[in-house]
């Protein structure tokens, strides 16, 4: 009757299940799982011929076909790989959207297990240390291959600079009009922004600024802030989000470059042109291990360059801010503005303010 | 045929509550085929555990059950054949139908599966529902019937296979009195027809009288008596017995003079010659009777033996007979007659008990200390 | 009759009938299922024991091992500590309170009276558990947040108040809206026991001139008692653990709880590596909370027989007539439809028509566009998405559905000793109480050694989404194989079906309803899980929670809020199909 006919439609559906399955496992991949390959080896820099080496590393290219791209947005890609393709036909790009947390963990977990399954990285600045010390980054000589500027090379030729993000003081222009508006960090003081602010859950930007400012200014700066009566939200879109709502008016943790794409359609939002203002670096580079080893050099190379950087500012991505590359980079510069990147000689007491910083966010009253 | 020795059911540790609890303590008996045979007893005596041990529903720890010449268990012999591979139709005190099929469905289920032609299962659940009256009630759904055509549905259920052995576990206690009665009639007639052997638990000495051939009477996990109803309520070797099926009374008394087989004994109401089934020579013992075993006179009567003497208290009118009590002393008897008697509350009342119909037993604490 | 040793000689020579015992089909069944019930545990729960001793700060807990207890001390040093374990039990507790009452309440009203309409409103109350957590919460603080929440600002004018009444920043606005948040699900694990109680109990209450107050504390409640307690146990451990919620409103309430600290530890600033050794000490001390409420649990519902609803006796309660309260009852149901399901969904439809946020207005309204929606639907990976994500939450459902129904006969009825049922109930719950991120790693960190190939395939998602939900799957169906009575399966085994026959014609049909409802709420949480999947997706298998994910992350809220809007529908649409299956296959209205 009528049980047993619905208890055969789930028999028929639970056998359907497990064919479907084993389809899945087949097609789905064990591609995935690259073994460990001999690390094939680029050719010493020549003396003088640059082009030459280049054009070595592009044959060895086309023969691996493809590189794995894993990057935190992929959609501003497009532009991207339209420009590669026409400097170097061939290789097909195949990106991973995944954020650089859950990155960072997966090489390192991977490559416990003798698996490398990416070949290009799209990391922050400071990640880079954490896959160093693991030596899962290929140092390669950028500079003398490729001619990128030294000044975008860092940790010993392990990573290239590509683009930043900026942490300004950001606001709601409907509710903070004319000379409301901070002309410096400490106007956010003020009490008649108090239970109006917005700080973002892991305290971005402070631990930068305390290059300039110093470690004991900076923790003042903070538990200041903190008897403002803060909002205080974890992640930048919610940050931009509560300040585009009205939810509150003025604060620190979204994007200058999301509040001027923001602008653009319409928001009440902007961002405070007053320094200084941290900056978080994107860097790139590829592993040791990689799998396609030539077409890693050659993507990496890409979006470190100036083409790829335009393109990537073409398709709506961000900008090297601190070569006044593009847009928010110029109005900067006007403006004076100091640009804070983080640097790895002043880690450790970068870190010490950072974790009294989040100590002090996510602690009770 | 059906044997049982030396049952044995303990509850093993990590049964908090009952850990260690002896529910069987050692049951052996034979059921002859064609018997309507009957476990009886008070709750936790150990007669649904021994119900479901023949089942194969729970698994002793020592003993043996044969069914017919077939061993479904032995612990020494390491044998357990699952309940599905026994053959046996069983009657749930819950009836236990199962609510998402029709009654035609609940009654078939036993007969699936055996390969059998889809007319020939059609035929033998007509049959068993007309032996129960509820042939037209084939296609509801099970759970639309009342709580007495559910339980004819578990009886028709439990016939369907043509089992050599029917179980029944207190299969009437939750029907209403008519019902019980009507149910008791038909299930004898059903035995009687079909000529299966039914094992039959019950709590109700009422019920057990009326239908069994045999009845077994349990307490504490052990056989107190075993006999036909009419030995085991004429003649009740056991005082257990004499209490727990009818109604008995208890004088305690003094033996006077001691002799095996029949003894005299005096207590507050006169001296009485009984037959002796106490088990030791004590002094001090109880004298038993039944209330409507009397003969009752308003003057002294000429002998004076077996002559109860006392004052009348506590008249109740109970349609076909008057019951009351007669105190002496301390002590009291319940006494039963036709209520053109009319006895008065206070006066002074003689009753006769033949000593046919007098026993003596051991006092209460005796008996329980040899129970263990 | 002849003497029992005469008999017995006789048969002795002639030999009696020795029966062939084959192997028990049910004892395969049941050891196979117990081993890998063990096995889906084990990974998770070595990982966490490892790690929380051996894990050196700075390192992932795999790479060296030093014992120490240093995260413990760390855990528990904290001079917060006991201040945010404080936190975490008021959270706890007054959730637990407001959510199973209210579903105690919702279930009451929807299986027992005659409310009408009640297909839809099951369908409906259902679909907040498919709103992803964080919008959930974000929607909430669009309706209570005191300057702009929506709730708000249509008070505020009655009262002639300047912000609030309600502030969602608070540690009661927190306990609020998780408690809401826990309603669908307590009232899938209760309502079946309602649906049905032996209606005779209630009706001899009645009978002895009961009021139906004193009927429900006194007759229906007590009946609950197991399912009730399955439910506010599981609870318990869920809002210990649960952290988008205490993380979305509890940081500016300044009110940190024991899974933010967690969380925090394995999300750190950049610069760090995750710290899962003080989360995972963090995540033991969560355990042994678990486990203590496992054996409260265990000890109270000792005697299974009580709770037994189906006998086979009169198997569909009766319902009772609203009356005069049948105009309350429907707007407290429907307003709690609307706040829980209408608000949230239309505060997500709001943001897929916007491709930056704007406050509910007129303006608003003139500034709607589709382009999130060309833009999603013309993703290239758009088709994989799916049908990744369908294949998932059904294998997922089925898979873990099949697990808890052995599991839960096993449990109840199984041919084990009670010592051992009970630790195969107490070993199914432990995934639990074992934070997710910890989970993803060690199925991470298994996997990807493992000679076969699992690690980056759909199979190692399947694997994490049954290892978390096998805890709600057992819950729910222990707790409906402790309704049927014992004597149904008994009778079935006399009537000569094997144990397999018993489990395919009484059980299962007996139990579908609990089945449906058990692989609904799995795979609408599947189809939404991110803490593991995001440990474990690769570049062919992309599910819809990391696409989501991502384009949270990068700020694309509209197409974020797309795949939301999509995602409800969807499961909108599963919920009524499955309520109408449901309650045809029980017959009721």
């Amino acid at each position: 009757m009528k049980q047993t006919g619905a208890h055969r439609k789930i028999g028929v559906f639970f056998l359907l299940t497990v064919l479907l399955l084993a389809a899945g496992c087949g097609s789905s991949g064990s591609s995935s799982a690259v073994p460990n390959q001999d690390q094939a080896t680029a050719p010493a820099a020549p003396a003088g011929d640059v082009s030459d080496a280049v054009q070595q590393i592009y044959e060895a290219a086309k023969k691996e076909g493809k590189v794995i791209y894993w990057t935190t947005d992929d959609k501003e890609l497009e532009k991207i790989i339209e420009g590669f393709s026409k400097k170097f036909p061939g290789i097909k790009v195949e990106s991973f959207e995944i954020q650089p947390q859950q990155a960072v963990d997966r090489i390192i977990t991977e490559a416990s297990a003798g698996q490398t399954n990416v070949d290009v990285y799209d990391l922050y600045y400071l990640d880079a240390p954490k896959l160093i010390e693991r030596d899962l980054i290929r140092s390669f000589e950028w500079n003398e291959v490729f001619g990128i500027s030294p000044d975008y090379i860092d940790y010993d030729n392990k990573a290239l600079k590509t683009w930043h993000i900026s942490l300004p003081i950001v606001y709601n222009t409907n509710l903070v009009k004319g000379d409301e508006v901070p002309k410096a960090w400490e106007d956010l003081l003020d009490p008649k922004w108090k239970g109006k602010i917005l700080l973002e859950a892991r305290g971005l930007a402070f631990p930068t600024l305390s290059y300039v400012w110093g470690e004991e200014k900076t923790l003042e700066f903070v538990a200041q802030l903190l008897k403002q009566e803060p909002m205080i939200v974890k992640g930048g879109t919610p940050s931009t989000q509560a300040i585009v709502n009205g939810q509150a008016a003025i604060g620190v943790g979204p994007y200058a470059f999301k509040a001027e794409q923001m602008k653009k359609q319409g928001a009440p939002i902007d961002w405070a042109k007053v320094g200084p203002i941290a900056l978080t670096t994107h860097i790139t580079g590829t592993l040791k291990n990689a799998p396609h080893p030539n077409a890693a050099l050659l993507f990496a190379y890409y979006l470190a360059s100036e083409e790829g950087l335009q393109d990537r500012m073409a398709g709506g991505g961000g900008e090297r801010l601190d070569a006044a590359m593009g847009p928010i980079g110029r109005t900067m510069k006007e403006h004076g503005i100091e640009l804070l990147t983080e640097q790895w000689e002043k880690e450790e007491v970068r870190q010490r303010v950072a974790e009294k910083v989040s100590e002090m966010l996510s602690s009770t009253n | 045929m059906i044997r049982i020795r030396d049952l044995v059911k303990v509850y093993p540790p990590g049964d908090r509550n009952k850990a260690g609890f002896k529910a069987l303590k050692g049951i052996s008996y034979t059921i002859e085929p064609g018997t309507f045979f009957t476990m009886l007893g008070p709750s936790g005596c150990g007669k649904t555990t021994t119900l479901r041990s023949i089942a194969g529903l729970e698994k002793p720890t020592g003993g043996e059950i044969y069914l017919g010449d077939r061993l479904v268990y032995s612990s020494s012999r390491n044998v357990f054949v699952p309940p599905e591979k026994r053959g046996l139709g069983m009657v749930f005190q819950s009836y236990a139908i199962w609510p998402h099929m029709t009654v035609f469905q609940n009654v078939s289920y036993p007969l699936e599966n055996r390969k059998m032609p889809k007319a020939e299962i059609e035929k033998r659940v007509n049959k068993a529902l007309e032996m129960v009256g509820l042939a037209a009630f084939k296609h509801n759904l099970a759970p639309n019937l009342s709580g007495g055509q559910q339980q004819r549905v578990a009886l028709a259920r439990a016939l369907v296979s043509e089992p050599e052995v029917l179980l029944l576990d207190e299969p009437l206690s939750n029907l209403d009195a008519k019902l019980r009665e009507q149910m008791r009639h038909e299930l004898k007639s059903i035995q009687k027809q079909t000529g299966l052997t039914a094992v039959y638990v019950t709590h109700d000495q009422e019920e057990a009288l009326a239908l069994s051939d045999v009845i077994v009477l349990m307490l504490d996990g052990k056989i107190v008596e075993m006999g036909r109803p009419s030995e085991l309520y004429q003649n009740p070797k056991k005082r257990f017995t004499a209490s727990f099926i009818g109604i008995s009374n208890f004088v305690e008394s003094r033996r006077v003079q001691g002799s095996s087989g029949s003894a005299l004994v005096e207590n507050e109401f006169g001296r009485f010659e009984a037959k002796d089934y106490t088990e030791s020579a004590v002094q001090m013992v109880d004298l038993s009777f039944r209330p409507h075993n009397v003969q009752l006179y308003w003057e002294e009567p000429e002998q004076n033996l077996n002559i109860g003497k006392g004052r009348v208290q506590d008249i109740v009118f109970l349609g076909e007979t008057i019951e009351f009590y007669v105190v002496a002393g301390e002590k009291k008897v319940r006494l039963r007659t036709h209520p053109a008697f009319l006895p008065r509350e206070g006066e002074e009342i003689y009753f006769y008990v033949d000593p046919k119909h007098c026993i003596i037993y051991g006092t209460e604490d005796e008996d329980h200390e040899r129970g263990d | 009759m002849r003497h029992i040793h005469e008999i017995s000689a006789t048969l002795d020579t002639s030999g009696y009938k020795r029966e062939k015992t084959p192997i028990s089909l049910m004892k395969l069944v049941s050891c196979l299922v117990i081993l890998l019930t063990c096995y889906i545990v084990i990974t998770p729960l070595f990982m966490l024991l490892y790690s929380s001793v051996g894990s050196a700060k700075g390192k992932l807990p795999f790479e060296s091992f030093s014992f120490s207890l240093a995260n413990y001390a760390e855990a528990l040093g904290n001079p917060a500590f006991l201040k945010i374990v404080m936190n975490s039990l008021y959270f706890t507790a007054g959730s637990m309170a407001i959510g199973i009452s209210l579903a105690v309440v919702l279930a009451w009203i929807l299986e027992r009276t005659d409310m009408p309409g009640k297909t839809v409103i099951y369908g409906l109350i259902m679909i907040p558990m498919a709103i992803p957590n964080m919008i959930y919460a974000i929607s909430w603080t669009q309706l209570m947040d005191s300057k702009i929440g929506m709730l708000n600002q249509l008070i505020r004018p009655l009262f002639g108040l300047e912000t609030g009444p309600f502030s969602i920043y608070t540690l009661g606005g927190m306990i609020f809206v998780q408690g809401i948040h826990m309603v669908p699900t307590a009232l899938l694990m209760i309502a079946a026991t309602f649906a049905t109680m032996d209606p005779t109990l209630e009706e001899q209450s009645a009978l002895c001139g009961k009021g139906m107050m004193t009927t429900i504390r006194r007759i229906s409640l007590p009946i609950l008692k197991p399912s009730l307690l399955a439910a506010i146990i599981y609870f318990a451990v869920v809002a210990m653990e649960t952290f988008e919620i205490p993380a979305t409103l509890g940081l500016t309430a300044r009110t940190p709880v024991l899974a933010t600290q967690i969380y925090w530890a394995t999300h750190p600033a950049s610069g760090k590596l995750p710290d899962y050794g003080v989360a995972s000490a963090l995540g033991v001390i969560l355990l042994v909370f678990a486990l203590v409420l496992i054996s409260i649990y265990q000890r109270s519902t000792r005697n299974a027989e009580k709770y037994t609803t189906i006998t086979g006796k009169a198997y569909r309660p009766k319902q009772l007539e609203l009356g005069k309260w049948k105009p309350a009852a429907f707007i407290f149901v429907w307003l709690f439809i609307i706040l829980t399901v209408f608000a949230p969904f239309l505060t997500l439809l709001w943001t897929s028509l916007h491709e930056f946020y704007v406050p509910f207005s007129w303006t608003g309204l003139q500034s709607v566009s589709a382009n999130a929606y060309r833009a999603v639907l013309q993703r290239p990976d758009l088709p994989m998405v799916a049908w990744n994500t369908v294949l998932m939450t059904v294998a997922s459902g089925m898979l873990t559905v099949l697990m808890a129904t052995l599991i839960g006969w096993i449990v109840v009825r199984g041919p084990f000793s009670r010592r051992t049922r009970q630790l195969v109930d107490a070993v199914s719950f432990i995934p639990q109480a074992v934070p997710a991120v910890v989970i993803g790693l060690s199925l991470m960190f298994l996997y990807i050694r493992f000679p076969l190939p699992i690690y980056g395939t759909i199979v190692i998602l399947i694997i994490g989404m049954i290892t978390k939900y096998l805890a709600f799957g057992s819950r729910t169906m222990i707790s409906a194989q402790l309704q049927i009575s014992k004597e149904l399966e008994e009778a079935s085994l006399i009537s000569g079906a094997s144990w397999s026959r018993t489990m395919r014609k009484v059980l299962m049909p007996l139990l579908t309803p609990a089945i449906l409802n058990c692989f609904i709420w799995i795979a609408v949480h599947a189809m939404r899980e991110l803490s593991i999947v995001i440990m474990l997706y690769s570049p062919k298998t992309l599910v819809l929670s990391t696409t989501v994910w991502n384009l949270w992350e990068g700020g694309w809220t509209a197409e974020a809020s797309v795949l939301g809007v999509f995602m409800i529908v969807l499961l909108g649409l599963l919920f009524f199909g499955g309520q109408v299956l449901v309650r045809r296959l029980t017959g009721t209205r």
